[in-house]
């Protein structure tokens, strides 16, 4: 039970963090990898916002999360959509040079101490024999579903939302019926990078933030969103819940630090049986039930 | 030869003479020494205090006429406290800067660089390493300020045994320091009659450690920290936030500023580590720290190792004086100018001046006495620390018990 809790923890984080990834995989066709590093300077600047200026938390988040919004819109602005005409691969391998400089400002704004820490402080859990759940914990499993089941409204009744899908699915179809393309995919980078900044966050509230936050989790994210299936946001969210869950299981048979070599194996397995991904399995399957 | 070639041919000559003697002239104006250490990453805390402190030595040698006349420049590399980082650094500092000697370095990097400073004759000057592997091999180009590691393993084990009988630990994998000591503590608890229940190995890539830390203390709740500052924190802030109740024992590099603040008084008389002691009431120590303090705004920690960096430039200072201003000048002459025969003294100057009377002397620094054995190796004395109010205190100076080795 308490390692199913656990599971969920890290699980939810890492959905967060790969449904803003794969968002703006489907619209734009390219993997961002400077997404991490979104995360990290999400995590950062939050840290500051709480401990230097001394803000509730909850505000810092607020203040953040848009923000981190904004600077991954401007970075699309500057970079991305000036690259479109270049190929995937120009606006693939310039989102790793997005990613060296954004951790680079990082590292020159926050150099010097190995690790910052959220002072969060909270009596209140949930204990019972075999389990217990601290009010940190509950809330960072409560605040990543909530924005997850935030997007799906923003995905699937909001006007936007709707030309979002409908440029993920067909976007020379979407422009030849009148959908704003330019706001759309803007508002694709906006909460996307948003949600990235968020699940920095919460990775920082449970487990403090290191500067190499975002090159460690890019993988992870990578490899939850392909296991997902790029297509489909929701089977990146299962996507996310599995890799969690064989992470933090794995550790009652083998040492942690097999967890995500054992995650990736899984992985490895899934892809060669189906390439697309576990959701296109489940569909066949509910297909010929 | 024709008159006009034979004159080009001295003219030439007379140049590249010059030339000659103005290399040699900047490059005698000028000595330099590296500083490779971990400015970012986990020895951030300790790298960025050592350095303040280290330059406070530059500035005294400098202050006091320099290496034989020359002024003496500090080459900074930051290693990322990464071994990769250090052997980087070390070929810019040695084979780009040419340095003659640098100091700082932590025990991966001066392991890997052992063969390499005897190669390239430059003195590595460790002012914390701890290795176990260092009281055998080093003395040659490479020398510590501060004992090692298996002394703090067997005091670790002597003050958990004060408070329990059983433990675990929590052991980050592949670090040299990590593991030695959990390997002496276990050993040394043993010993002593200690139950040791459990030791669990992490990587710092780890995604979670609840699930390790659930496991370790399940164990016991009394737990050897046995990792670098990173994973450290995040294993403690766990620790904190699933209010686990027991002791903890860190090793050195746990012992930060970022540590003694966590928790907000969670920890305090809960974590216990090891750390060198001073002599605060000593010359030496109080000009150091008066110094310090003016420069930082902070007073040296009893955790952050500033005495030893600072010992260490004035260590290689008055060994390059004393002989060639050469690596193996420093090389040669550093054993002698430490101790413990000699004229004692407790400043650069004071040692330049007895030196250039002909005299042998006996460094005595702001860490205390430093007498090298024939391995580079010195005896530290060490105090039990725990935090109280954001703060790193001595809870007692810890003679090793020699029963437990």
């Amino acid at each position: 039970m308490q390692y199913i809790f656990f599971a969920l923890i890290t699980g939810s984080t890492l959905a967060l963090a790969a449904v803003g990834f794969a968002l703006v995989r489907q619209t734009e066709g390219f993997l961002n990898i400077a997404h991490g590093q979104f995360m990290l300077l999400g995590a950062f600047v939050a840290h500051t916002l709480a401990t230097t200026y001394g803000l509730n938390l909850g505000l810092a988040i607020a203040i953040t999360v848009p923000l981190i919004g904004l600077a991954g819109l401007a970075t699309a602005w500057l970079v991305f959509f000036p690259l479109r005409d270049k190929g995937l691969l120009a606006q693939f391998f310039s989102s790793v040079g997005v990613a060296f400089i954004v951790y680079g400002i990082v590292s020159a704004l926050w150099s010097g101490r190995a690790i910052k820490v959220f002072p969060i402080t909270s009596d209140f859990s949930i204990a019972m024999p075999g389990f217990s759940a601290t009010a940190i914990e509950l809330g960072i499993v409560i605040g990543a579903w909530l924005a997850v089941l935030s997007l799906h409204l923003f995905l699937a009744h909001t006007r936007v939302g709707t030309s979002i899908r409908a440029i993920a699915g067909n976007a020379e179809l979407a422009r030849a019926r009148g959908i704003n393309v330019r706001l759309a995919i803007g508002s694709v980078w906006f909460v996307g990078t948003a949600l990235a900044g968020l699940s920095g966050i919460l990775i920082g509230l449970i487990g403090g933030v290191g500067i190499e936050l975002g090159w460690h989790y890019i993988l992870i994210i990578l490899a939850v969103a392909v296991l997902g299936g790029l297509r489909t946001l929701y089977g990146v969210l299962i996507g996310g819940l599995l890799v969690g869950a064989v992470i933090e299981l794995s550790t009652l048979v083998v040492p942690s630090k097999y967890g995500v070599l054992i995650a990736f194996g899984l992985i490895v397995v899934t892809l060669l049986v189906k390439p697309e991904g576990i959701v296109s399995v489940s569909k066949r399957k509910e297909a010929s039930a | 030869m024709s008159r006009k070639l034979k004159y080009i041919s001295s003219l030439a000559a007379t140049i590249s003479i010059l030339l000659g003697d103005v290399n040699l002239a900047m490059a005698q104006d000028t000595v330099k020494f590296g500083i490779l250490t971990g400015m970012s990453g986990d020895y951030g805390p300790w790298g960025q205090a050592g350095l303040a402190a280290a330059q406070i030595a530059a500035d005294e040698i400098n202050a006091a006429g320099g290496i034989n006349g020359s002024k003496l420049e500090l080459v900074v590399a930051d290693n990322k406290s990464t071994l990769e980082g250090a052997v980087s650094g070390w070929k810019r500092l040695v084979e780009v800067e040419g340095v003659i000697a640098v100091g700082g370095m932590e025990s991966d990097g001066a392991l890997a660089l052992l063969q390499e400073s005897a190669n390239s004759k430059v003195v590595i000057m460790c002012p914390a390493c701890g290795t176990p592997k260092l009281k055998t091999l080093g003395g040659d180009y490479i020398f510590r300020l501060t004992g090692g590691d298996d002394d703090l393993g067997v005091i670790l084990a002597q003050i958990a045994l004060g408070k329990a009988k059983d433990a675990g630990a929590i052991t980050q994998g592949g670090l040299d320091a990590t593991e030695s000591i959990t390997g002496v503590f276990r050993k040394s608890f043993e010993k002593g009659g200690g139950q040791f229940l459990n030791d669990t190995h992490v990587s710092a890539d780890t995604v979670s450690f609840r699930g390790d830390l659930d496991q370790a203390v399940n164990a016991s709740p009394n737990l050897l920290v046995s990792t670098g500052l990173e994973v450290g924190i995040r294993l403690l802030s766990d620790y904190q936030r699933r209010n686990y109740q027991g002791t903890i024992y860190a090793i050195p590099e746990i012992i930060s500023q970022e540590v003694a603040e966590l928790g907000s008084g969670f920890f305090d008389g809960r974590i216990f580590g090891v750390s060198p002691t001073y002599d605060l009431e000593s010359a030496s120590y109080k000009s150091f720290a008066e110094r310090y303090s003016k420069k930082t705004g902070k007073q040296p920690s009893p955790a952050m190792y500033e005495p030893n960096y600072y010992d260490q430039i004035i260590l290689l200072a008055l060994a390059a004086t004393a002989g060639d201003v050469t690596g193996q000048g420093i090389r040669d002459n550093l054993v002698n100018v430490s101790g413990p025969d000699g004229e004692k003294v407790f400043s650069y100057a004071d040692g330049v001046r007895e030196l250039k009377a002909g005299k042998d002397i006996d460094y005595e620094g702001a860490s205390g006495p430093i007498d090298f054995n024939e391995y580079g190796n010195v005896v530290s004395r060490y105090s039990e620390v725990t935090p109280r109010n954001g703060e790193w205190v001595n809870v007692s100076s810890v003679e090793l018990d020699p029963d437990l080795r």
